[in-house]
């Protein structure tokens, strides 16, 4: 009985963070495509390690109330932008909203849970903050949650920009 | 070991114990010599310093290592550790307790490690309370106090980050604090309820976390609302759930401690504590009474007497001298609240640092005559 506990024990989290991994992997693989546009707003995050924050473009979002909850609606363009915004319990069920993030606000900036992008340690130099044209490619679980996949600039991944054009080192 | 036959010498050679007694003393604490916390210590340090450098080592490489890669590892590692935990075939307590303690700090590496890879953006109050959910069967399996404290600040943690998160922006901070102070009433009940039979090794961290919240946090949050002007200017909306909530737990915590079955002066002493925090708390930022320094710190004072004596009633000497501590330190703060300008001067530091050290000394003599005369005959 002892050993039936500990066995259980020790397996829920290997099979809940397993299951959480095998998920997010699916959704990575399979999940609906866009791509937004972003731009610069805080410095690095230092406390989280080497991730670059930034605010994402989501075009015309209302947000008006701080503290509120909505979904936003994305067109097919490249890159993607707001075609509604709401509550998300009038969300458009009729093919106008195939691809939807759900979204806090915050003030008057919308906040999906996108807005943070791992960067390797090599890279620091050249990113104290985001590049014009920046982009990033996001997988869409079709629940209104979101995974960031690619980092963008100018349509080229990261690494190779970085590679490909001479960046100054601050 | 060498501490316990020294000791025993001298008992022996006082007449204390016969040597007989000596020796079977002498067996006892080598046969328990896995309990010295100097071993638990050392074993922790060589823990964290591997894990330390093989954290060095893979973030060197870090990029270059396949997402898969990493997960695998990660779940291999983690699997690895199980096996070596189920299995446990007559493993020393050391060996047992540290490798459930490296479990559960890599549960912990293991949501890093997930967030990292797919970008997830959470705030650490999230990570933590999925790692106390996750890790809260096998807290309950060690055997080690260690384990459950480690378990218990995180829960702590978690409040507090919470407190003072986005996440919960939309909720005035006095509520907040009204929500947290819910459940550490709650937390401070359990151990005092027979019923749930809890083991003892997380009992005692239980009791030691929930009590430092609400001395630590709450009352000083209490204390802090009286002196303020803060409720007086502006119109914070009081959560009426979050209120509810914590007249809720306050009420479970007060009816634990009365019916916990230990000696009455004990049960009233801790209810009352219990009661009149809440009431404390609730006070200046319901009816906006505000301003009022004296009351505040006469209020703390009084709180953590009563839970000073409630400790010595329990028998509770670190408890106790924690409580004891606490109204110390606050007489310091007290003389600095309204002389604090004269520590500038030369004159002034010298007076202070005298009025400490004064504080100090009557700290210690006092509160050992005083758990003396409080604690069950």
């Amino acid at each position: 009985m002892k050993n039936k506990n500990l066995i259980i024990s020790t397996l829920i989290p290997i099979v809940i963070l397993a299951s959480w991994s095998l998920y997010l992997s699916l959704v990575r693989a399979q999940g609906e495509v866009i791509e937004l546009s972003i731009k610069a707003r805080d410095p690095r995050d230092l406390l989280a390690g080497q991730y670059l924050t930034y605010a994402v473009d989501y075009g015309n979002v209302n947000c008006l109330q701080k503290y509120t909850d909505i979904c936003i609606c994305f067109n097919n363009n490249r890159p993607a932008k707001s075609s509604w915004s709401g509550n998300c319990n009038n969300l458009p069920h009729n093919g106008q909203c195939s691809k939807y993030l759900k979204a806090s606000c915050r003030w008057s900036t919308p906040e999906t849970g996108i807005e943070k992008y791992y960067i390797p340690e090599e890279y620091s130099p050249y990113l104290k903050r985001v590049p014009d044209k920046s982009s990033i490619v996001v997988r869409l679980d079709g629940y209104g949650n979101g995974i960031v996949t690619d980092f963008l600039i100018d349509q080229k991944p990261l690494a190779e920009y970085i590679k490909t054009t001479h960046l100054q080192q601050p | 070991m060498k501490n316990i036959q020294t000791q025993t010498s001298k008992w022996v050679k006082e007449g204390l114990i016969t040597p007989e007694q000596a020796a079977k003393l002498i067996a006892y604490e080598q046969s328990s010599a896995s309990r010295s916390w100097v071993n638990y210590g050392v074993m922790g340090i060589g823990i964290i310093a591997i894990l330390t450098g093989i954290i060095s080592i893979i973030a060197a490489n870090w990029y270059f290592i396949p997402a898969t890669t990493k997960l695998l590892c990660y779940f291999a590692l983690q699997g690895f550790l199980a096996f070596l935990i189920i299995r446990d075939k007559g493993n020393s307590p050391i060996v047992r307790e540290g490798l459930i303690l490296a479990f559960n700090l890599l549960v912990l590496g293991g949501i890093a490690l997930i967030s990292q890879i797919f970008n997830l953006r959470g705030e650490g109050w999230r990570a933590l309370l999925l790692w106390i959910l996750l890790t809260l069967p096998l807290m309950y399996q060690a055997k080690w106090q260690l384990t459950a404290h480690l378990w218990m600040f995180a829960a702590t943690l978690t409040g507090m980050i919470w407190a003072f998160s986005r996440s919960s922006e939309n909720i005035q901070l006095t509520s907040r604090f009204l929500f947290i102070g819910g459940f550490a009433y709650l937390f401070a009940a359990m151990p005092l309820l027979k019923q749930l039979r809890l083991p003892l090794h997380i009992l005692k961290p239980m009791q030691v976390w929930s009590y430092l919240y609400l001395l630590g946090w709450i009352t000083v949050f209490a204390n802090m609302s009286w002196a303020m002007n803060h409720y007086s200017h502006h119109q914070d909306f009081i959560s009426p759930t979050h209120l509810l909530f914590f007249i809720g737990s306050v009420t479970i915590f007060g009816v634990a401690a009365l019916s916990s079955g230990r000696s009455k002066q004990f049960c009233w002493t801790l209810g009352g504590m219990g009661i009149f925090l809440a009431i404390f708390t609730i006070i200046p930022i319901t009816l906006r009474v505000n301003g009022l320094s004296l009351v505040g710190a006469v209020g703390s004072i009084t709180i953590w007497g009563l839970a000073a004596a409630a400790a010595a009633f329990d028998n509770q000497q670190k408890l106790f001298n924690l409580a004891s501590a606490a109204i110390a330190i606050r007489f310091i703060v007290i003389y600095f609240e309204i002389f604090g300008s004269l520590a500038a001067t030369g004159i002034g530091l010298i007076i202070s640092g005298a009025i400490i050290l004064l504080v100090a000394y009557a700290w210690n003599k006092v509160r050992k005559s005083i758990f003396l005369l409080l604690e069950p005959k």
